[in-house]
């Protein structure tokens, strides 16, 4: 994840890249002061062709470099540096001075290398980087390939065999015209393997791209696509003849050179003039949330960011929420986005979860992040107040719920006990009336009695306690502590100050559905319920010695985080498998 | 002749108070029990004449069981009773095939008597 305060600084101009552009200018004056003073065999049309294709180049890497794509343009530059060191000695220089035959010996160890700088620009456009492995070893075969054929050109160069008075590279040996043939046909298949896995990266990168990559992608990917085939095709044709593909007869050279030399820049051009472009939505965008239609903004980020998958997400309470309040997952990045925070990285503002490609924008997507922080802070208070009101909503319908509930229960339980017993004891009146002196039947009516008035004790102890309203919480939870038992012992940290009424109840219904938790699910073998008055609340701490491993989203103890947000308490659950749990309950007490 | 009785109820003092109440008025009470699964397998193997038959029990409702009762080869007379006035059945009340519905607190031998004549 990355945040815009990293993206806020404009860069400087990548160094590496500002370095090949001096190189490349110092070789293009050295390649005109040549072209000046030795006489060659190229027709002038060529040499305007060729200075326009190493021109091309170097345009579209200054562009690239102007816009902070460093990693981009050292590529291209790197390609427009070798492009511009090895053409003249390809125009059939003339004599034997030093000066031709040193850019003719360096024009054969060259262009090879031009071959694996432009595979190297295709596998690893738009970003420069080689990312994944496939793509890291077709560059490196690509270097390897180009390495052994710049040494085999470099003794063995093609231009020694079509002129006589043409200068002659330095290391030139003279090699069977057999010999010749095999070696390039071992190294034309190299090539055309090698266009071959280059075309199968591409279309499967193309494939994995999200829809605003593909966008991006389509025009530059189509123009190395048809390079590289027409690069392999030109190979197969070239090998028998004991040459490279960059020197087949004129008229498809300049098919290849068209292609690979104008059409490849040109759609790199295009597509990075499209990005520039992609600002102007931004100004849309400013100008549409000044105009107060900032009602959807996810869908205005992602119409200024031609990005239709994007989503904002902002942090509320534990989790995330949409722009309406509902929750979502943390929004987490996979192999088509990226999530990018807003705001202090710690404590983002929003988390925008976008397309991949954005990242190589990092400008565009501080402009949109800048002109949209208002929008988006507001947006976050929104997305809070609505998630809290969901939250309000839900709980109180579970309140409501369990209300109902808990009357129906208290109904069965009246039904079941106490009014069957009566209606047991109005029957044994009944045939007292006939049988006066029956023992067993004011036995069996006495025990109906007793047990009635039980049951109608424990009810009303369950719907209120009397002692919780006459003595207080600490009475009443000690009350039912005897009640349920000796495997629960009630601990009181010196006087605890009395608290209204509802407090109270709230404090003691929570610590009895935590302590019937507990005894109920976690088959402890005791149970300590300490009660502590502090500051200005009073802490009830239900730990048990059982299994541990409780769900704060159980059914019980979502109710009593209900009942304690209902008076402003919270519950926290502390539970490890196989080290009990403790429940902290807290109420405020004014 | 003296009637035999099943008595269907789920609380077991209650039962207990009826049997003594139903015997002392000449029934005889030849089998309990506690639920609707309970009342039909007694009923089909008793074969009772008379099945007093709570409404509300854990299993199913009264109503249910007096359809099932009266499907049995020997149906018995069921008279329903419960703790409420309708035994909270409604409507069914009316539909079900049974004698009579008595309120628990009312149930006294003349009015059971009463309901079978």
């Amino acid at each position: 994840m990355t945040s815009f305060a990293d993206r806020l600084a404009r860069p400087p101009l990548d160094r590496a890249s500002l370095i090949l552009l001096g190189a490349t200018a110092v070789v293009l004056v050295v390649d005109a002061w040549v072209l000046a003073t030795v006489p060659y065999l190229a027709p002038p049309g060529s040499v305007l062709r060729e200075a326009l294709f190493a021109v091309a180049w170097i345009a579209v890497g200054v562009v690239a470099m102007w816009l902070r794509r460093g990693l981009l343009a050292r590529r291209i530059l790197a390609l427009s540096l070798v492009l511009a060191a090895d053409f003249v000695g390809s125009f059939g220089l003339l004599g034997s001075d030093p000066m031709p035959r040193l850019l003719v010996t360096l024009t054969a160890t060259l262009i090879p290398l031009q071959t694996a700088l432009a595979v190297h620009l295709g596998a690893s456009y738009p970003t420069g980087r080689l990312l994944d492995p496939f793509g890291r070893r077709v560059v490196v075969a690509a270097y390897a390939v180009a390495g052994v054929e710049a040494v085999w050109w470099t003794f063995a160069h093609v231009s020694a065999r079509t002129c006589d008075a043409c200068a002659r590279s330095y290391l030139h040996v003279v090699v069977p015209e057999s010999v010749h043939r095999a070696v390039s046909l071992v190294i034309g298949a190299a090539w055309v393997g090698l266009c071959a896995c280059l075309l199968i990266l591409l279309w499967g990168r193309y494939r994995r791209a999200g829809r605003r990559e593909r966008r991006l992608l389509r025009l530059p990917y189509a123009s190395i696509a048809v390079a590289a085939a027409l690069y392999a095709v030109l190979s197969v044709v070239a090998a028998p003849r004991g040459t490279s593909a960059w020197g087949v007869s004129m008229t498809t050279l300049i098919a290849l050179q068209v292609v690979a030399l104008v059409a490849v820049p040109l759609s790199f051009l295009v597509a990075l003039l499209r990005e520039r472009l992609a600002y102007r939505r931004i100004g849309e965008l400013v100008v549409k949330l000044a105009g107060g239609a900032g009602a959807d903004l996810e869908r205005s980020l992602a119409i200024a960011l031609g990005d239709p998958t994007l989503t904002v997400a902002f942090p509320v309470g534990d989790g995330f929420a949409d722009s309406r309040g509902r929750p979502v997952p943390r929004p987490e990045p996979d192999d088509r986005t990226t999530v990018t925070a807003v705001g202090e990285p710690e404590m983002p503002m929003a988390l925008i979860r976008h397309d991949r490609s954005l990242d190589e924008e990092p400008a565009l997507l501080t402009a949109a992040g800048s002109a949209t922080r208002l929008m988006l802070e507001n947006a976050r208070l929104q997305a809070e107040v609505r998630a809290q009101l969901r939250e309000v909503r839900e709980s109180r319908a579970r309140i409501v719920n369990a209300t109902n509930e808990a009357r129906a229960r208290l109904e069965r339980d009246l039904h079941d006990g106490a009014q069957q017993r009566l209606l047991a004891i109005g029957i044994a009146l009944q045939l007292l009336r006939q049988r006066p002196g029956d023992a067993s039947l004011f036995d069996a009516a006495e025990g109906e009695l007793t047990s009635a008035l039980t049951e109608m004790r424990e009810l009303a102890a369950g719907i209120h306690p009397a002692v919780l309203t006459d003595l207080g919480l600490v009475a009443a939870l000690d009350a039912l502590a005897a009640r349920l038992g000796a495997r629960v012992v009630l601990e009181a940290h010196g006087p605890v100050r009395r608290c209204s009424p509802e407090i109270e109840a709230a404090a003691y219904f929570s610590a009895s559905e935590a302590i019937t938790n507990a005894l109920k699910h976690a088959a402890p073998t005791l149970v300590r319920v300490s009660v502590i008055d502090r500051d200005d609340r009073i802490v009830i701490e239900v730990s048990d010695d059982g299994a541990g491993g409780a769900d704060g989203d159980g059914s019980g103890l979502v109710g009593v985080r209900d009942r304690l947000a209902s008076v402003d308490g919270t519950l926290t659950i502390d539970s490890r498998r196989d080290h009990g749990t403790v429940v902290t309950l807290e109420v405020p007490c004014a | 002749m003296v009637r035999t009785v099943l008595l269907v109820d789920d609380h077991g003092g209650f039962r207990a108070m009826a049997r003594l109440l139903l015997e002392s008025g000449g029934y005889d009470v030849v089998g309990e029990a506690g639920s609707a699964a309970a009342a039909v397998a007694s009923a089909r193997e008793l074969q009772p004449d008379v099945v007093l038959l709570d409404v509300l029990l854990p299993d199913g409702n009264g109503a249910d069981v007096a359809e099932r009762l009266a499907a049995l080869p020997r149906p018995p007379e069921v008279v329903l009773i419960s703790s409420y006035p309708d035994g909270g059945l409604g409507a069914r009340l009316h539909d079900a095939p049974v004698r009579g519905f008595l309120q628990k607190d009312e149930l006294t031998v003349a009015r059971l008597a009463e309901m079978l004549a």
